[in-house]
């Protein structure tokens, strides 16, 4: 099947920025595109229009047409749409309509009113080539992050539409799971006769897969052609850090814990004997998905309680870890955001801390001022770009001048220019003092920015040492998958 | 500790028509408001502990079960206290125990277990999809019999997303101080909308799913496993009928 696009324009509102500017493209059938581009710039929203979803959505001002095979997409029914064009969501679970496994792939089937008998050989099928067999009888909230997306992908499979659309399918996943992804994409290259467009940040994993690559850039399309010739997927990390061996003498203990253990009742534990951490220091938190990264983050800070355990910050002994001490910024920017106005979401928690004053409120202005948002302070905080939000979402944490930052996966879904920014703001930060712990999943990040780190394996703390020493753990103990030296996929 | 929620398995109560457990559940959550015999109560109590048995084996290692049974326990002693009625058959620091005390609180705090118990066991061995189907099998459109599956699957991912906005709250140095109602009430307010946004976000996203799989494309939809009425579901609701007939006829004759 092929695909037209003339003349696509969309935007929000009326005289608002325009999200997609006049996109103009041909998709012949059984193309593999690869759709690249920076956090925001209208990589989604394309996928959206191409599935039609933008159009019947009717939130915002769109014009011009996509066509599948001569039918404008725009006066077909969405739920006709699916029998062309399926669409694989960015998290797994936003797309889960059902509670298990089973459910979820015969969902779209059961409603296309297909018969039991060719429903099940459907299901199969596509279980087969995702390589998702074992998953069939389990129900979706025990599945691991990756398995979740097989079986998102298997979903859409099963309904055998000609045109995938897959919107950064990996971008929650670790490495293993990342691996199995392309996989399952490799398998159903050899098997299937089908139009790919893939979104993805992780452009490296995917290059063998695709000929064809599209750079987006403030919703125009600025590059189109083979992906050996694209000047933008090859953009590296730029920052480098310095390593505390070569910078920070502060040996003093800002935190330590020691027998922590905590115990989720669905059979999870986390169990960390012993780990030190020294100020100044950037600790990175590895592991695969579900080894205990947030947990642990959720442990010393109080959202659960430990069943045993001890933990000093700065020599005293405390429960947990609390605000304005410490500043937490979660994977998901939207989490932390309540108030109306940039402005009014920093003032928001200085008010709550009686912090307030005019020292304070000066810092708030240097750090809008620092993180480029000063021009934005009124704007509506839902309204800004993913990596704004992200900015924002720090400042709130970073008025505080707290003396241990805590990120949770924030690198997660930004390109590797957000990513460089991010990383420039935390080698400023610890050369001022600051400790960092981040939880992360790409090694090339890790090689970046970590002084040691502390590496979970299904709850279990399997060591917390420098950098090198990490390494080669890994290489001796066979977790290849791990080792900076790998191509990283940034 | 797992959560009250369906659990497959092959046990002869998964396999009853969600119709007929329902009805089931429905007849015996009104029937027992008329039951007045303890030792009828504790009969079925009995039997419903043998049906939990069948699908798991230990209860108690569900949410919520240990509350529920210190909630009979509860009700049971305030029975006791509080009921003056009856010959005295101890005291307590002052408090007499009569004997119709301890028989209304036999009854009613069995009668709680009885419908608790009752739900949970039909959560447990039903499952939402079928119970959708079981809807649209009896002329419900499955527009609105899914809503059952779409709000089960959702009500898990809210309560997650509230957690993580209260935290996220408590972070930015909110306390919610029931001695200073304004401030308690704009944080609410902050919280409400904070949610409400995560719970648009993702029924949107969740709509796209549906819509975008044909959801709402006919009429009608199959199933991959179509459930049927079978002759076990109808001996099982003839029994169950005769038996409240039964037991109408007990009452009505002053037996019970």
């Amino acid at each position: 099947m092929d695909i037209e696009i003339a003349h696509l324009t969309y935007r929000y509102k009326e005289k608002e920025k325009l999200i997609l500017d006049d996109i103009n493209m041909q998709i012949a059938g059984g193309e593999w595109i690869l759709i690249s581009g920076c956090s925001g710039s209208g990589k989604t929203t394309l996928a959206y229009a191409i599935a039609g979803i933008l159009y019947h959505q009717q939130m915002g001002v769109y014009q011009g047409h996509v066509r599948i095979d001569e039918q404008a997409i725009e006066k077909t029914p969405l739920y006709w749409i699916s029998d062309a064009i399926g669409f694989v969501q960015q998290n797994a679970d936003d797309q889960f309509c059902a509670l298990n496994v089973a459910d979820e792939l015969a969902f779209g089937l059961e409603n296309k009113c297909t018969d039991p008998d060719e429903i099940k050989k459907r299901i199969a099928d596509a279980l087969k080539i995702t390589g998702a067999e074992s998953l069939y009888s389990r129900q979706l909230f025990e599945l691991s992050g990756g398995e979740k997306q097989k079986v998102a992908i298997a979903s859409i499979l099963a309904l055998q539409p000609s045109i995938l659309i897959l919107d950064e399918p990996t971008s929650n996943l670790d490495l293993e799971s990342t691996h199995a992804i392309f996989e399952v994409l490799k398998n159903l290259q050899k098997s299937m006769n089908l139009t790919v467009i893939i979104i993805e940040h992780k452009v490296h994993f995917f290059e063998d897969l695709f000929n064809r690559c599209i750079h987006i850039e403030n919703g125009k399309i600025i590059f189109d052609g083979a992906i050996e010739e694209s000047p933008f997927y090859k953009v590296h990390l730029k920052t480098k850090f310095l390593h505390p061996g070569e910078k920070n003498n502060n040996t003093e203990l800002i935190l330590s814990i020691h027998d922590w253990s905590y115990e989720n009742g669905n059979g999870f534990r986390l169990e960390i004997e012993e780990l030190e951490i020294q100020h100044g220091e950037i600790l990175a938190l590895m592991g695969a998905n579900g080894s205990g990264k947030t947990t642990f983050f959720k442990t010393i800070t109080g959202m659960v309680h430990t069943q045993q355990g001890q933990m000093n910050f700065n020599g005293e002994r405390v429960e947990q870890l609390t605000a304005p001490q410490i500043g937490l910024v979660f994977q998901n920017a939207d989490d932390q955001i309540f108030m109306n106005t940039v402005q009014d979401e920093v003032t928001y928690g200085l008010k709550n801390f009686h912090m307030d004053d005019a020292f304070h409120k000066e810092k708030a202005q240097e750090l809008f001022d620092h993180y480029g948002l000063i021009h934005k302070l009124n704007a509506n905080p839902h309204q800004l770009s993913y990596g704004e939000k992200k900015r924002l979402n720090l400042i709130s944490a970073l008025v505080f001048s707290p003396s241990l930052l805590l990120l949770d996966e924030i690198f997660i879904g930004q390109d590797v220019y957000q990513m460089d920014y991010i990383l420039g703001k935390l080698k400023f930060l610890r050369e001022n003092g600051m400790t960092i712990i981040t939880a992360i999943h790409d090694p090339a990040l890790m090689k970046r920015m970590a002084d040691r780190i502390l590496f979970l394996e299904d709850g279990k703390m399997r060591f917390c040492l420098p950098l090198q020493e990490a390494v080669i753990w890994w290489q001796v103990n066979g977790y290849g998958e791990y080792l900076p030296e790998k191509d990283s996929g940034l | 500790m797992k959560k009250i929620a369906y659990s497959p398995a092959n046990t002869m109560l998964h396999a009853l028509h969600p119709f007929t457990k329902f009805s089931l559940l429905l007849g015996l959550s009104v029937s027992i408001f008329f039951i007045d015999s303890p030792i009828l109560m504790f009969f079925l109590f009995i039997v419903l502990v043998f049906g939990f048995l069948t699908v798991c084996r230990n209860p108690f290692a569900y949410f919520g079960m240990r509350t529920t049974f210190l909630t009979a326990l509860m009700i049971g002693i305030i029975q006791c206290t509080f009921v003056k009625q009856g010959s005295e058959l101890t005291n307590i620091f002052g408090l007499s125990i009569t004997n119709i005390g301890i028989q209304r609180a036999v009854l009613i705090s069995i009668r709680f277990l009885v419908i608790i118990l009752c739900s949970y066991l039909f959560i447990l061995t039903t499952s939402p999809s079928d119970f959708a189907f079981a809807f649209m099998q009896m002329g419900v459109p499955y527009r609105y019999a899914f809503m059952i599956v779409t709000s089960m699957r959702l009500v898990p991912i809210l309560s997650i997303d509230g957690e993580r906005v209260n935290f996220s709250q408590r972070l930015r140095g909110v306390r919610y101080d029931f001695r200073k109602p304004g401030e308690m009430i704009l944080h609410m307010n902050i919280y409400i909308g904070a949610v409400l946004y995560s719970l648009i976000n993702r029924i949107n996203k969740l709509a796209i799913s549906m819509e975008s799989r044909s959801f709402g494309r006919y009429a009608t939809r199959t199933y991959q496993n179509p459930l049927h009425f079978t002759f076990r579901d109808g001996i099982i609701l003839g029994i169950a009928f005769l038996f409240v007939l039964f037991f109408y006829y007990l009452k009505w004759k002053g037996f019970v």
